[in-house]
């Protein structure tokens, strides 16, 4: 028997006891939070491309977190240096999957990125690299998706121009330091010019980290007489390299892979690096709605205007914002399975597809430097 | 009035006094803390403003020198070659230098410290700081970068001189060391951001390393853009204090930074206190309450849930007694209340069962309905007779019956006893109806609605009552054939005896005639009358309503005109007179009373009458006091003679009434009067 006014009591002591409840559980209601990794070079010479690929990632992820993140949950950008260094990179990489990411947007550079890759299959972790575009990593199904168009779109485009020339003797220069890129590109350019019916001289090592190594290059290359130069070199070296051929009196046409075409190569070069053609997927001209759109978000969040770097950072991001998205997942494997299946994506420069393999497929233009800036060879 | 509870007040009291105090602390605790805050903000500004001059100082100070360079350069003391000896002196002396170039007014590298001869020659002029110092004529300083010989954040400064350009890069790394100093052991710690927003200075490495660019947060970017301020913000769910100042010089951003709990720690104590006293407060409240709930409400919440008991009738439990002398009181006078309503309800439920049975046994159908028509009970009888259920409405139930007066009209259910009483609200009294219901045989029901009022008078409900008399008119009608038949038979008795009686008469009559004997004559004279005195009597028995009483005056009138008739004073006019008040009598009396008479008229006339003209028989017949009644009959005749004693008198006709008298307990009296005399029996 419930004595009258007990009731009443016990209905009032209930409704304290829930809000004593509420007090101690809405503290500790906190957002779920779904970790993203960023690797890439953020020191040194090419920290360029880091940078600019990391401003573009970040953007992407703001852009989510506003709009509400994924499904209520936000993202949490975990950034790391890899100093350029392959067993830093293959360090990073098991840092961060042992924070917990499961998806790593990285690394910048080829290289780096078949260091990391060598650890990532022990590590349930996946890498979708804005840039690394050796053909080393095509047709393998790996943990790797890429946004970047292969080298062999960077190698055919000036191969194909070359071809147009007059077919001239071709001296072609990859870099030690990012070997997987530049020895790839290059060999890709070997072979397809050769196949076009034009002859490659030599291909050279370059050195960019030690010191003299442009004046050297160029002195080495007199004995060649090309008549075309093909570099697979990061911008400021391409610079440096193009600035002592051009004090030397060689005005050959230079031909260069996308990763030079950065603003490190119109600042250091001057009006050495005039002429100076480049094959590369991004366009900084380009009019497109997404890009102006992009471009202007860039702007205003760094005060600066975003490179091919940037534009592939945020592709990167938002290939795998989408994936999370449908799959609500925080695994790798998931993660990769669901961007197989998306296939088709929209990217700041327009149709983004990307393979079974993981690898994209994007056409390469060329450019040419004309006024200090990168101007679009029809 | 509202109810109020006193452990609701006490403990709302207390809340609202643990409540008022704690509000009371955080206030004073919200504003030291607001208080301290401001402060905070004050001091962070004077921190950042300072540190942004030193910024602009630092910087300042490099370009200054390098103008001073420049001089040398334009006085030709940096010949090519040569002037690399020389800058690179310079640097060794002016820390803040990492490499310092000459270039030509075509960017062309002329000397270079420290020497790298790969740069030698090289062309320069696609580089900003190039173009912006030849284009503006004046000292340039670039955005910062990080450096390829330090790794860390530095500017290169251009000072243009005539023919030549000079530039350094000018490392920040002095003034980042020196704004790390001000991050030890402070509270605060500095954050230096470029005029684009990206960290040149941080106390996490890695921000700078990274190039992070934090133009997105308000502080940066409102100073990025000339404007100074200070913050209150949140990173990473802690609350921290910001002064952001923009250098002049550089537009770089000064950013100071301090955790709030820091700032507010002084205030903790206060507030652990006031929380403390809160908590107290409310553990004392608490124990109060169980305190005034344990021993005072609790026995006061037992008994109403002993009151709930007894409203559900249970009327043996008792309320058990506890330590306050006042709510014992209470509980003792409680429980013998409960004892007083227990014995009333019992009696009351005892003579609910009585009426019950009383109800439910009687054949007398009843049943009440309330004022809306629903029957609230109804007996055994009622349910048969009228259909009636209890708790459904009744009128439904009548529509289906078929009623009739004692005159065979049939009766609408709106007539009805029952439904008119709950119309006007008023009794209706007997009333024999027929009602007939369906395929049962008719009952014949002495019918009456009786009105039930409510405390203020409104109509409560009526009850209606039936009793079944088709037995009792059915007997009545047995009855009333019977008397009828009985009535037929004793008026043929009484005729017959007034036509045997009259036979006998006649008889006498013509005996008379052949008789020549008067006294004979007289004797069968005398005779005869007796016999017409009972056969008038016999006659106005059968004419009578009830054959058993006879109307006196009508009975003395007409035996008076037939005594008249046939004596002496037959024809003569006005020869009696009968005065007789209303009134009916007996056959029992009616016999001697007759026979009384006719001997006292028939004495009148034979001693009385002298021949003469006015002679008159009177015969009065009154009620006396107490039922009494006399009859008296006189005369203005001879008189009595003197010797007259009616004592002594042997005649058959004074006989006669001195016995009729006594049969009819009667008194006679005789009285002589002038003229006449009068015979008056008293009985």
């Amino acid at each position: 028997m419930v004595v009258p006014g007990a009731q009443r009591r016990i209905r009032t002591g209930r409704v304290v006891v829930a809000l004593l409840a509420l007090l101690l559980i809405v503290p500790s209601c906190g957002k779920r939070v779904i970790k993203i990794g960023f690797s890439g070079t953020l020191s040194g010479r090419t920290a360029d491309l880091g940078v600019q690929g990391l401003n573009g990632v970040r953007l992407a992820v703001e852009e989510a977190n506003a709009a509400g993140g994924i499904d209520g949950a936000t993202l949490e950008l975990i950034a790391v240096d890899d100093k350029a260094d392959p067993e830093t990179a293959r360090r990073t990489g098991v840092l961060l999957a042992e924070a917990g990411v499961p998806v790593i947007i990285g690394h910048m550079t080829s290289a780096m990125t078949k260091a990391a890759l060598e650890v990532s299959a022990d590590r349930d972790i996946l890498y979708v690299s804005p840039s690394s575009s050796s053909s080393f990593f095509s047709d393998r199904d790996d943990a790797l998706v890429r946004v970047c168009a292969t080298n062999r779109g960077d190698a055919q485009v000036p191969a194909e121009h070359l071809a147009m020339k007059g077919r001239p003797r071709v001296v072609a220069v990859f870099d030690k330091n990012n070997r997987s890129y530049s020895h790839d590109l290059v060999s890709a350019f070997n072979e397809i010019y050769t196949g076009l019916g034009g002859e490659v001289l030599a291909v050279l090592e370059y050195d960019g980290s030690t010191q003299g190594a442009a004046p050297a290059l160029a002195e080495s290359l007199r004995p060649f007489a090309p008549g075309a130069l093909f570099l697979g070199v990061s911008g400021y070296d391409l610079a440096m390299i193009v600035q002592h051929l051009r004090n030397r009196g060689m005005r050959m046409p230079v031909y260069a892979g996308g990763w030079a075409m950065t603003d490190s190569l119109l600042k250091t070069g001057g009006r050495a690096v005039e002429g100076v053609m480049l094959a590369q997927f991004f366009d900084e001209n380009d009019r497109s709605d997404s890009y102006l759109r992009f471009k202007s978000d860039y702007q205003k969040r760094y005060g600066y205007s975003p490179t091919f770097a940037s534009v592939y950072g945020y592709d990167a991001a938002m290939v795998v914002i989408a994936a999370l998205r449908n799959t609500g997942s925080a695994d790798a494997d998931e993660i990769k399975r669901e961007i197989l299946r998306i296939r088709d994506f929209r990217s700041v420069m327009g149709p983004l597809s990307i393979n079974r393999y993981g690898d994209s497929i994007r056409r390469s233009l060329l450019f040419e430097v004309r006024n200090g800036s990168f101007v679009r060879v029809p | 009035m509202r109810e109020l509870s006193i452990g609701r007040i006490i403990f709302l009291s207390l809340l609202v006094i643990g409540c008022c105090m704690a509000v009371i602390g955080l206030i004073t605790s919200s504003m030291l803390s607001s208080r301290l805050i401001e402060a905070g903000k004050m001091r962070s500004s004077v921190i950042a403003s300072s540190l942004a001059v030193e910024c602009d100082d630092y910087v300042r100070d490099a370009l200054e020198d390098l103008v001073a360079v420049s001089r040398f350069s334009e006085e030709g003391l940096l010949r090519p070659g040569m002037g690399g000896t020389f800058l690179e002196t310079y640097i060794r002396v002016n820390s803040e230098f990492e490499s310092v170039m000459e270039l030509d007014d075509r960017g062309i590298l002329l000397n270079l410290a420290p020497p790298q001869s790969e740069y030698q020659g090289l062309d320069f002029s696609g580089q900003v700081y190039f173009r912006e110092a030849v284009r503006r004529g004046k000292p340039y300083i670039s955005n910062t970068f990080i450096s390829l010989i330090t790794q860390r954040p530095a500017v290169t400064a251009a000072v243009p001189a005539p023919g030549r350009v000079l530039v350094a890069e000018i490392s920040i790394t002095a003034l980042e060391r020196k704004l790390a100093m001000f991050n030890r052991g402070t509270g605060r710690w500095l954050e230096l951001y470029d005029s684009d927003g990206t960290c040149i200075a941080h106390p996490d490495r890695s921000f700078v390393l990274e190039r992070r660019n934090s133009r997105n947060r308000l502080y940066v970017s409102s100073a990025i853009a000339g404007r100074a301020g200070n913050y209150e913000i949140t990173e990473e769910g802690k609350p921290f204090i910001v002064s952001a100042v923009p250098s002049a010089l550089t537009g770089w951003v000064v950013v100071v930074k301090q955790s709030a709990a820091d700032i507010l720690a002084p205030t903790y104590g206060a507030r652990a206190a006031a929380t403390a006293g809160f908590i107290i407060i409310i553990a004392l409240s608490v124990v109060y309450f169980y305190f005034l709930y344990a021993r005072l409400l609790s026995p006061l919440l037992h008994i109403v849930g002993r009151m709930s008991y007894v409203a559900d009738g249970n009327y043996l439990e008792r309320v058990e007694e506890g330590n306050f002398r006042e709510v014992n009181s209470f509980i003792r006078k409680f429980n013998a209340m409960i004892e007083a309503i227990g014995r009333r309800e019992r009696r009351i439920a005892l003579s609910e069962r009585r009426l019950d049975r009383i109800f439910t046994a009687l054949h007398e159908a009843l049943l009440f309905v309330d004022a809306g028509g629903v029957v609230v009970r109804a007996n055994p009888a009622a349910a048969l007779l009228y259909g009636a259920v209890a708790g459904e409405r009744i009128l439904p139930e009548l529509m289906t019956l078929e009623c009739f007066d004692e005159a065979g009209r049939a009766i609408t259910p709106d007539d009805m006893n029952l439904v008119v009483s709950l119309r006007t609200a008023a009794d209706q009294n007997d009333r024999v109806i027929r009602i007939a219901r369906g395929d049962m045989p008719s009952v014949w029901v002495r019918e009456s609605a009786c009105v039930f009022r409510g405390e203020n008078g409104d109509l409560e409900g009526v009850l209606l009552s039936a009793m079944d008399i088709t037995r009792l008119k059915e007997y009545g009608d047995v009855l009333v054939e019977s008397v009828k038949q009985k009535e037929v038979l004793l008026k043929e008795i009484h005729h017959r005896v007034k036509n045997n009686l009259q036979i006998i008469s006649s008889l006498l009559s013509l005996q008379a005639n052949t008789v020549h004997d008067p006294v004979l004559n007289e004797v069968i004279g005398e005779s005869r009358n007796r016999i017409r005195t009972m056969a008038i009597l016999h006659e106005r028995l059968y004419q009578s309503s009830d054959f058993s009483r006879i109307d006196v005056p009508s009975y003395l009138a007409n035996l008076a005109g037939f005594i008249i008739s046939t004596g002496k004073l037959a024809g003569m006019r006005n020869a009696y007179v009968v005065a007789a008040d209303d009134g009916v009598m007996s056959i029992d009396e009616a016999v001697p009373f007759g026979l009384v008479v006719n001997e006292l008229i028939s004495n009148s006339i034979k001693h009385g009458y002298d021949d003469q003209d006015d002679f008159q028989v009177r015969i009065e017949y009154q009620h006396g006091e107490r039922g009494s009644r006399s009859i008296t009959v006189s005369d203005n005749g001879r008189g009595l003679p003197d010797s007259f004693d009616i004592e002594k008198l042997d005649t058959l006709g004074i006989k006669l009434v001195r016995s009729l008298s006594v049969q009819l307990a009667g008194s006679l009296t005789v009285q002589a009067q002038t003229p006449g005399c009068s015979f008056s029996i008293r009985f």
